[in-house]
């Protein structure tokens, strides 16, 4: 049927009309979709608040990769973004914040130069200038196509948090499906504040890698949200409908000195 | 002769067509999904069948259940209703096989309709304007190109056996073709098996009109056209007959050419011819072999009922309403009350009143569940003219209470007050224009 | 040095240059997995003249893929962290093959930590497959162990030199090798995942990995023409584990040098130095104007 799709997670075909009009959340199970980025824009910032910046960075193709540059348009001609991560400034129940939103739509969210740059220069901007910066993440992890430089891109996003805790700027990690990888082990891990979606995939090696390393089925839920919960790393988890209030609770808790 | 039909459908339309059935006296089986136990057309029909859980393709597209579930209640025939099975010609094939009569075209008229390229091929030898653009399949990069050249941009490319606004692309420059050539083959062959795509003329600011035919296999009734303009990704939300961009020559020259149309295919039953009209050009686009939610708009305007006479087309019977085309009178307009929550239904009071239809499967007390289409009612008004008909609609609308989920009704409303639809200066991309301002309720 | 001394320093040198330095990007990932390879423990026994190790991370346990402690190199006292390879399989079984899991990192940037409050430069020594992919691993955190590090070493204020000895395998490499100054030995290679993985997932056949290792640029040529590695560490013409001593002075040499100067800049220098290297590698010209912001939050805190 044309007017509907099936859930991931209960596999009930549910009506896209109202699941949108339920924030894209599975009236059933409460199995969060991926939003898509204007929805999520939509859905945090105040109306028309939110103004792009470096929306006309894209990748040079560092190592000269054969096949990238077309991959790469590929993507951005079906998603209309010209890599991962969408950054700008908006407001957020009248409290101004930069916000930066990976993508998972394009190219599994990966983190290559651009997308580093993006963030780390947002993060550099929100030191600076006082602002709380805001990102969620969802990435299957570092871009091979760019190699050592995708490497670099978690030392210097987290370098850019270090500068953020110096100033006592704060940072706020809002945890999407999925967040794997090198973002895990880098900026995603470091907010100062992290909230999760429910039921989202976050952890920092691959579960088929997992599995093929300790030769047996993962546990259930396992690098699920709750797990990251219960074992420490995970401030809160909140729902969909919930996160703008949240997010502007923490904002109006950390004013900036 | 048929004595006892199975409506192989849910929600409004089954409720639509039992009624239909009763006044007829015939017989009537309904089915229904573990979901939707307590739906209310199981309550009116004479029997009512459960015919699988909740997941379509267990029970309303499970041809298997629903054909036993005819065969074992002594059923003379099956309604489709609209979706689901209603355009299956695997479905219609099963059915008369099994002995039954399926109340709508045969599986060769449904199959043909439903290759958008041999619908264009037919539509032009009827004598009907079709889009320009392609009637054979686009092979290649190349040929795109060509085409897209000799079309001039922008261009649409559109999956042969697709339908319902699945697998379509929009290509506006010669840097798209390849990534978007690639795509639509991709999608056509996901959605509809096959990645048989052809190529458009993309209109940018159409109406959307569609002409009512009944077609007996001697006889092709005119019931005037529908303009479905009001639409939100192509799900229409606003229909009406007529339409005041269409005027009497037009309406004149679409009567002959669809008429004509419905003969060349000895089409038997109800169906519905849909058109863009853009700056004075109607193009056909496709055919729809079955009833269309909207049918009341088009049963006010021409006093026929429409299910009646598909039933009595399929079982051979009589009628003298197939005799002569109907005289066209006063203006129908519907809309449509969709849900945006499911949930219990706490509250419901539908508007009445001399001019007002509304056709509906809800009641106080009913589940609105999130598995099938969202549409909770249709409400339908007669009156003199658009104007009043919109007014008369707005007055229902205030009258019309659902309590315990949400809604499209303040939307709705929304929009029969915007000073372009209430001018009739508007056109397809109306709904767009407006969800710019429509917030996202948190 | 005595003329036998000299004599066979000369002969090494001709040795090493002898070699083409033509060995494949593949030959040196196969070398830099060699068993025989001179690890951590090597270099702190023929570079330092005393050194003590130190256990734990104070939070769950010990790893025993990560080494860590205090050394002494020409009398400088300084705090060593490494990845711990073993050259049999015992050996292996109880270093985890050089893997860590999250308590090895939370150990590093302990006595990190450390070395600062008491002014001691670090040296790390990198070979490791990357962070072990476990159960025990993502329970206790390894995705922010790593991440903690990349912070914390960015701003440590005493000087941070890293030899990629062998493997640098992905972020479990970068987990100790963020700092000052890195150098790769000549047959070592550090990249952000396999070549068998780069072949398997992009290539769609594992058994590509050969041409993948040269498609990925991991080598440490390939890094030092694009300034992700300060420079390259000689090794014997056959192998750094033909003649470590020779590898190991290298290191040594190189340590005192940049120790030399690293530890004549006055801490808040230093870390800027390091901050701005790290916010523009691989940036283009173009690129290099992005620095602007940074250098004014830099004058901001330091």
């Amino acid at each position: 049927m044309e007017n509907l799709i099936q859930c991931p997670n209960c596999h009930e075909e549910i009506n896209k009309e109202i699941l949108f009009n339920n924030l894209e959340v599975c009236p059933n199970c409460n199995y969060h979709f991926r939003l898509k980025l204007d929805e999520r824009i939509k859905l945090i910032c105040d109306s028309d608040s939110f103004v792009e910046i470096d929306e006309k960075l894209e990748s040079s193709n560092p190592l000269k990769l054969e096949g990238y540059s077309e991959k790469l348009k590929k993507h951005k001609d079906k998603s209309n973004l010209n890599d991962a991560v969408v950054c700008g400034k908006a407001n957020i129940n009248k409290q101004e914040a930069y916000l930066c939103l990976m993508s998972f739509d394009f190219m599994g969210g990966s983190m290559g130069a651009i997308v580093g740059e993006k963030i780390t220069k947002i993060m550099i901007d929100g030191a600076l200038n006082n602002i709380p910066v805001v990102i969620f993440s969802a990435s299957g992890g570092a871009r091979m196509q760019e190699g050592i430089f995708s490497l670099m891109q978690m030392a210097k996003t987290s370098a850019a948090v270090a500068l953020m805790n110096k100033c006592k700027v704060p940072l706020f990690i809002v945890l999407t499906h999925p967040t794997t990888g090198g973002v895990t082990a880098s900026f995603a891990m470091l907010g100062d504040v992290i909230l999760s979606e429910p039921g989202a995939l976050i952890g920092f090696a691959g579960p088929r890698v997992i599995q093929g390393t300790i030769g047996e089925k993962l546990p259930d839920g396992f690098q699920t949200a709750e797990f990251q919960k219960d074992h420490g790393f995970v401030d809160a988890i909140i729902e969909r409908k919930d996160l703008k209030k949240t997010l502007s609770f923490l904002l109006k808790t950390h004013k900036v000195s | 002769m048929i004595k006892k039909v199975l409506i192989a459908n849910r929600g409004e339309i089954a409720v639509r067509v039992v009624r239909a059935l009763r006044a007829m006296s015939i017989k009537s089986v309904c089915v229904y999904s573990t979901a939707d136990k307590d739906g209310l057309w199981n309550k009116l029909a004479d029997e009512c069948i459960c015919i699988g859980s909740e997941k379509a393709c267990d029970s309303y597209l499970n041809i298997n259940n629903i054909i036993s579930a005819a065969i074992h209640s002594h059923c003379d025939a099956i309604h489709p209703g609209v979706g689901f099975l209603s355009e299956s010609a695997e479905f219609v094939d099963i059915v008369e096989k099994s002995g039954l009569i399926f109340i709508g075209p045969n599986k060769e008229t449904i199959n043909l309709l439903g290759n958008k390229i041999e619908a264009r091929i037919l539509a032009q030898k009827a004598g009907l304007d079709v889009t320009p653009g392609s009637f054979k399949e686009v092979e290649s990069v190349a040929e795109l190109k060509t085409l897209a050249h000799e079309l001039g941009y922008p261009i649409i490319l559109k999956a042969s056996l697709g339908g319902g606004g699945k697998g379509m692309r929009v290509i506006t420059n010669d840097g798209d073709l390849e990534t978007n050539f690639n795509i639509a083959r991709e999608e056509a062959n996901k959605f509809f098996a096959n990645p048989s795509i052809h190529v458009e003329k993309f209109l940018t600011h159409p109406r959307h009109i569609e002409i009512q035919l009944l077609s007996d296999g001697k006889n092709v009734l005119f019931l005037g056209e529908r303009d479905c303009s009001v639409q939100k990704n192509h799900q229409k939300l606003i229909e009406e007959s007529p339409s005041n961009v269409v005027n009497q020559k037009l309406r004149n020259k679409l009567k002959i050419a669809s008429t004509n149309l419905f003969k060349l295919l000895n089409y038997q039953g109800a169906g519905t011819i849909e058109f863009l009209l853009e700056d004075d050009n109607c193009y056909f686009m496709e055919v729809n072999a079955r009833v269309q939610v909207e049918h009341p708009v088009s049963e006010f305007v021409s006093s026929i009922d429409i299910i009646k006479e598909m039933v009595k087309i399929s079982g051979k019977a009589n009628s003298k309403v197939m005799n002569e085309n109907p005289i066209l009178r006063n203006h129908s307009m519907e809309v449509r009350i969709n849900a945006l929550s499911c949930g219990k239904i706490t509250k419901f009071n539908p508007p009445l009143g001399p001019s007002v239809r509304v056709d509906t499967h809800i009641y106080t007390g009913y589940n609105v569940s999130p598995y099938y289409d969202s549409m909770l009612a249709k409400i339908i008004v007669y009156t003199n003219n658009r104007q009043e008909s919109i007014k008369t609609l707005l007055s229902c609308l205030t009258e019309l209470e659902i309590e315990g989920i949400q809604t499209n009704k303040d939307i709705i409303i929304k929009i029969l007050k915007n000073k372009k639809f209430v001018s009739g200066k508007f056109d397809t991309s109306l709904y767009k224009e407006m969800e710019k301002d429509l917030k996202w309720k948190i | 040095m005595s003329k036998i001394e000299l004599q066979e320093m000369k002969e090494k040198l001709a040795r090493v240059e002898k070699f083409a330095k033509k060995r494949t990007p593949w030959e040196c990932v196969k070398l830099s997995r060699n068993k025989d390879r001179p690890g951590v423990e090597d270099y702190i026994k023929l570079i330092c003249d005393d050194f003590m190790p130190l256990c734990g991370d104070r939070l769950f346990g010990d790893d025993r893929a990560m080494l860590g402690g205090i050394g002494l190199i020409d009398n400088r006292p300084v705090t060593i962290i490494g990845n711990r390879k073993g050259s049999n399989l015992k050996e292996n079984i109880d270093v985890n093959y050089g893997m860590s899991h999250p308590e090895g990192y939370r150990k590093a940037l302990r006595l990190a930590k450390q070395a600062e409050r008491f002014n001691r430069p670090i040296i790390s020594f990198i070979d490791t497959p990357g962070a072990y992919p476990g159960l025990g691993s993502e329970q206790r955190g390894i995705g922010e162990a790593i991440a903690t590090n990349l912070k914390e070493f960015a701003t440590l204020s005493v000087p941070i030199i890293s030899f990629i000895i062998g493997e640098g395998g992905s972020g479990g490499a970068l987990g100790i090798g963020v700092g000052d100054k890195l150098y790769l030995l000549e047959n070592a290679v550090y990249s952000v995942i396999t070549p068998e993985g780069f072949a398997s997932i992009l290539m769609h056949d594992s058994s590509k990995a050969e041409e993948a290792a040269t498609i990925m640029k991991m080598t440490a040529q390939d890094l030092l023409e694009m300034e992700i590695i300060h420079g390259i560490i000689k090794e014997d013409k056959d192998g750094a584990h033909i003649d470590p001593s020779f590898s190991a002075q290298e290191i040594k040499k190189t340590i005192n040098k940049d120790l030399n100067s690293l530890t004549k800049k006055n801490p808040d220098s230093l870390v800027r130095y390091r901050l701005k290297k790290i916010r523009s590698i691989g940036a283009s010209k173009e690129q290099h104007a992005w620095s602007e912001p940074l250098l004014k939050v830099l004058q901001k805190i330091y």
